[in-house]
């Protein structure tokens, strides 16, 4: 193997990239040569000290500043009208898509310790009806109740250690999103579910978090009424 | 434990819409939104709290003159990053060589307090990033300081995410190469 090799290897774990082919070359390299393991620890501790980096807060005279220097309108152009007018025909097709496309399963009764997994699918264009942090344990981010044309689904985000599963339940139906986060350790990974069946009527949307089957955080969404 | 009251928040495609519907306040709602990510890219990007300032100011404001050219096939905040990054660079562009002086004269903003934690790793990353070019510096920033995914920073940057994972390794070993020089690590 060559030092390029070696080097796309160690980059690799770090992206959380690798197959479990490459897992087993690089545990391999890792015993057998002290200066790869040098190189690849010296990597990871620059990683989390970059991802460590605090996030300064601006000073509230930008937005001011901003804000008053904004002129009277965007200009908007017959081009560019026409491209938000297939912006919007775009976004409600790919719901209808996207909707047509979604796996997944429905568990009766939230049972903390199955398997079931539902499918996911990409954000379109949403209306927020709830968001919410998460956080106090080892995971951090925001669950948001979304609905649009093809019913309600939720968006989780989140950075934890180590992979989350996210248990959702709505009166009888529950819902499961495995492993987020781990495809890099401490790194915000985002999802969105849907949730096909459930109507809005005021109820409570139930999140747990789980690390390795353990609840370390629960949120609480709640869907407004329909009328 | 339930967390948080009701929280009603809207997503950026609405409020942008609402933007170009002449709502100011949906403009504000973004402002809120991306102000400091924004102001974060900019200042580890320059490592000046002053010129982070003018770069995000001018960032949104050029957001909000464009706003019609916005291609709502990208996310917004994509969009965002991207204007971002470009005057970034065009900030560094204007600005004389400093060589040695930046990493004593920079400003990053943190404060007084900041010498006074003697928090020299931190120290040691900002100056290896000031080392590495600026191409390199902002994938790194765009992925471990806003967090972005490859995906996003390909779509920021309008680079195929393989070149972005190529600049990313590469700016990794340098930052690596300067910090072992520094005896940082």
């Amino acid at each position: 193997m060559t030092d390029n090799e070696r080097m796309q290897l160690i980059h690799a774990e770090l992206d959380g990239d690798l197959t479990s082919q490459q897992r087993g070359d690089l545990a391999r390299l890792l015993l057998a040569d002290p200066q790869v393991r040098a190189v690849r620890d010296e990597l990871r501790g620059l990683c989390s000290r970059l991802d460590a980096v605090d996030q300064v807060e601006p000073p509230p005279r930008l937005k001011d500043s901003i804000l008053s220097r904004l002129p009277s309108a965007p200009v908007v152009t017959a081009r560019r009208q026409a491209s938000f007018g297939r912006w919007r025909l775009a976004a409600m097709l790919a719901g209808l898509l996207t909707a047509g496309t979604l796996v997944y399963q429905t568990v009766q009764g939230p049972a903390p310790g199955s398997r079931e997994t539902a499918g996911t699918m990409a954000a379109d264009t949403p209306t927020t009806l709830d968001s919410v942090a998460v956080g106090g344990g080892p995971v951090t981010g925001r669950a948001t109740l979304y609905r649009d044309k093809s019913g309600l689904a939720v968006g989780v985000e989140v950075s934890g250690a180590q992979p989350v599963d996210v248990l959702i339940s709505s009166e009888k139906q529950s819902f499961r999103i495995n492993g987020l986060g781990s495809s890099s350790p401490a790194r915000s990974t985002r999802q969105t579910i849907a949730l096909p069946g459930v109507r809005m009527h005021g109820q409570e949307i139930e999140l747990s978090f789980l690390i390795d089957e353990r609840t370390v955080s629960h949120a609480t969404l709640h869907a407004p009424s329909a009328h | 434990m339930s967390v948080g009251p009701y929280l009603e928040e809207e997503d950026d495609p609405t409020l942008v819409l609402r933007c170009r519907d002449g709502d100011r306040n949906a403009f504000e709602r973004l402002v809120i939104r991306y102000q400091k990510p924004v102001f974060n890219v900019a200042l580890r990007m320059l490592r000046n709290r002053q010129d982070a300032l003018d770069v995000a100011q001018t960032t949104f404001l050029k957001a909000f003159e464009h706003l019609g050219d916005y291609d709502p096939a990208f996310r917004f905040y994509s969009w965002l990053y991207r204007i971002a990054i470009n005057e970034s660079l065009n900030a560094l562009a204007l600005r004389k060589p400093r060589g040695e002086l930046d990493a004593n004269t920079a400003d990053d903003g943190a404060g007084p307090d900041r010498a006074a934690e003697g928090d020299q790793a931190l120290q040691a990353i900002e100056d290896a990033l000031m080392r590495i070019s600026p191409e390199l510096r902002t994938v790194t920033v765009l992925r471990h300081i806003a967090q972005l995914s490859y995906e996003d920073i390909a779509e920021a940057l309008g680079l195929p995410e393989k070149t972005v994972k190529s600049r990313l390794h590469s700016a990794r070993e340098r930052l690596r190469d300067y910090l072992r020089q520094s005896g940082a690590i």
